[in-house]
């Protein structure tokens, strides 16, 4: 049985049914190593709501979260790019916390993925060794090709493209083959052919599995990698061994 | 033109587009268009909102009844920046030059409208006058049905939608609602133009630029290029903005 990390896991209080977007389930428990045993799995990289404007009290509430936990979990720190210095400070901040990466959801932020808002944002996760998650998807912002301008522009840093941009995942794959430095992360990633080919044509060793639970249900997102009839060792690395290689100091029990 | 009013431009600072526009600047360009108000707000988008709204009260009261200030509200910020919003506004409106609008981006700043947070906020505009600014962007379909249900719920205030009118499922959604008006900015010239009018009538439609994202000249030339009367272009140019805000005379300053 492979270890199973979680790459895409949200950590959410009360506060996200306040006027922020209703796209969250039900599920509001903030009792994250309950979460993770519920869902058999061997860690987690975790972060909050990515909708708050300037999320740096929401990066302060998942650190607290994280530091009580006792399971295997890597913290990742959101940042709204359009905030300029105030962004780049909050990426230092987050690394001596501990954070060990960095999220941007354009789509909160109406922020195009090759913004020049997002260049100090990954000059500074390249210069600190840690990966920029980006969520990908089907709005201008967030589509893969933008994404793949800014990846192309810093082959030092490292991208985990979130979603695989969803349905379609043709220019997710394009992107990929030409900049070696994107990784892909499954949550959402509701095209399974283009899943699957993008394990064969890009390599296993570059696709993590995520659920983004719990706005998606975990347990179906989980189920969608076993179902894509994996030989064992493309399971273990989109299980975990691809999470592991991006964050190599951490290790899931 | 006499007394040309521009309903919709912005000063300030955007990062993440890479806009700038100072009031110096903006003030230029309306003479050289023979712009004689202008609607300014800051940038939505900007890296410091609220430093942003506080520039534009300033250069308001520096140049009294020319420049007609609008205030951003964030929904996406924290609840304690939210709560701090409607306080200061109430205290802006005893400066000498007042807010005359709010603007809430519901692109920008992906929120729930129908939250009774927005409600409230709203009932404060229709109690000080304010108009409602609701700022969607190239991609807006999802949340305009927010932004034409909360019109419906307040039918007392005038709600102001730059740009939308030129794709037809905007006209539908807003189109039967008198409350609403519209902006001439970024359209297509008569083409788009001539459909808005027959659709929802002379008096819903004002003119804007969205400077500086655009040029006012150049948004100009398509409104006189657009086949209008000299009474339809009167209300769009001037007409109907000094009703809504109340303007007897041109500002002869």
């Amino acid at each position: 049985m492979s270890a199973t990390i979680d790459a895409h896991f949200h950590l959410l209080d009360s506060s996200c049914h306040e006027v922020l977007p209703r796209i969250w389930s039900d599920e509001r428990r903030v009792d994250l190593d309950e979460r993770i045993d519920g869902a058999g799995l061997d860690g987690a990289v975790v972060f909050g709501n990515p909708f708050y404007w300037n999320p740096t009290e929401e990066n302060l509430r998942v650190r607290e979260l994280t530091r009580r936990s006792g399971k295997p979990v890597i913290p990742v720190g959101l940042v709204n790019p359009r905030l300029g210095k105030v962004a780049v400070d909050e990426v230092r901040r987050c690394y001596d916390n501990g954070f060990r990466g960095i999220k941007v959801r354009p789509d909160s932020y109406a922020l195009s993925a090759a913004s020049p808002a997002m260049r100090p944002v990954i000059e500074t996760t390249a210069e600190l060794g840690i990966p920029l998650l980006i969520h990908s998807g089907r709005t201008a912002w967030s589509h893969p090709l933008t994404i793949g301008d800014l990846a192309r522009d810093y082959p030092e840093a490292t991208v985990v493209m979130q979603h695989m941009f969803d349905l379609n995942g043709d220019s997710a794959i394009r992107v990929a083959a030409q900049s070696p430095n994107v990784y892909f992360e499954t949550s959402c990633a509701i095209g399974t052919p283009y899943l699957r080919r993008a394990i064969n044509e890009i390599g296993a060793d570059r696709v993590m599995f995520g659920s983004d639970s719990p706005a998606l249900d975990g347990a179906a997102e989980l189920a969608k990698i076993h179902n894509l009839g994996l030989a064992d060792d493309q399971l273990a690395s989109v299980l975990s061994g691809t999470a592991l290689t991006v964050w190599p100091m951490e290790r899931a029990s | 033109m006499n007394g040309l009013i521009d309903v919709h431009t912005h000063i300030g600072v955007d990062l993440g587009d890479d806009r700038r526009q100072s009031a110096g600047e903006l003030l230029a360009s309306m003479d050289a268009a023979g712009v004689a108000h202008a609607v300014v707000s800051t940038f939505e988008g900007g890296p410091d909102v609220e430093a942003g709204n506080l520039e534009v009260l300033r250069a308001s009261s520096a140049e009294v009844g020319r420049l007609l200030p609008f205030v951003v509200f964030v929904p996406t910020e924290t609840p304690a920046v939210r709560a701090r919003f409607v306080p200061r506004l109430r205290d802006w409106m005893a400066r000498d030059a007042p807010p005359v609008g709010i603007v809430l981006n519901p692109t920008m700043h992906p929120c729930d409208l129908s939250h009774p947070e927005i409600d409230r906020l709203v009932d404060v505009c229709a109690e000080l006058g304010l108009v409602v600014m609701l700022h969607y962007m190239a991609q807006w379909s999802d949340a305009a049905d927010g932004g034409a249900r909360l019109a419906r719920r307040h039918p007392d205030v005038t709600f102001l939608v730059p740009s939308i009118g030129w794709i037809p499922a905007g006209i539908e959604l807003f189109g039967d609602l008198g409350n609403v008006l519209f902006d001439t900015s970024k359209s297509y010239g008569r083409m788009t133009v001539q459909p808005l009018l027959a659709t929802v009538g002379v008096e819903r439609v004002l003119f804007g630029s969205g400077s500086p994202e655009t040029e006012v000249e150049n948004e100009l030339g398509k409104l006189h290029a657009s086949d209008l009367t000299d009474a339809d272009l009167s209300s769009i140019s001037y007409g109907n903005a000094r009703r809504v805000f109340g303007m007897s005379a041109p500002w002869s300053g």
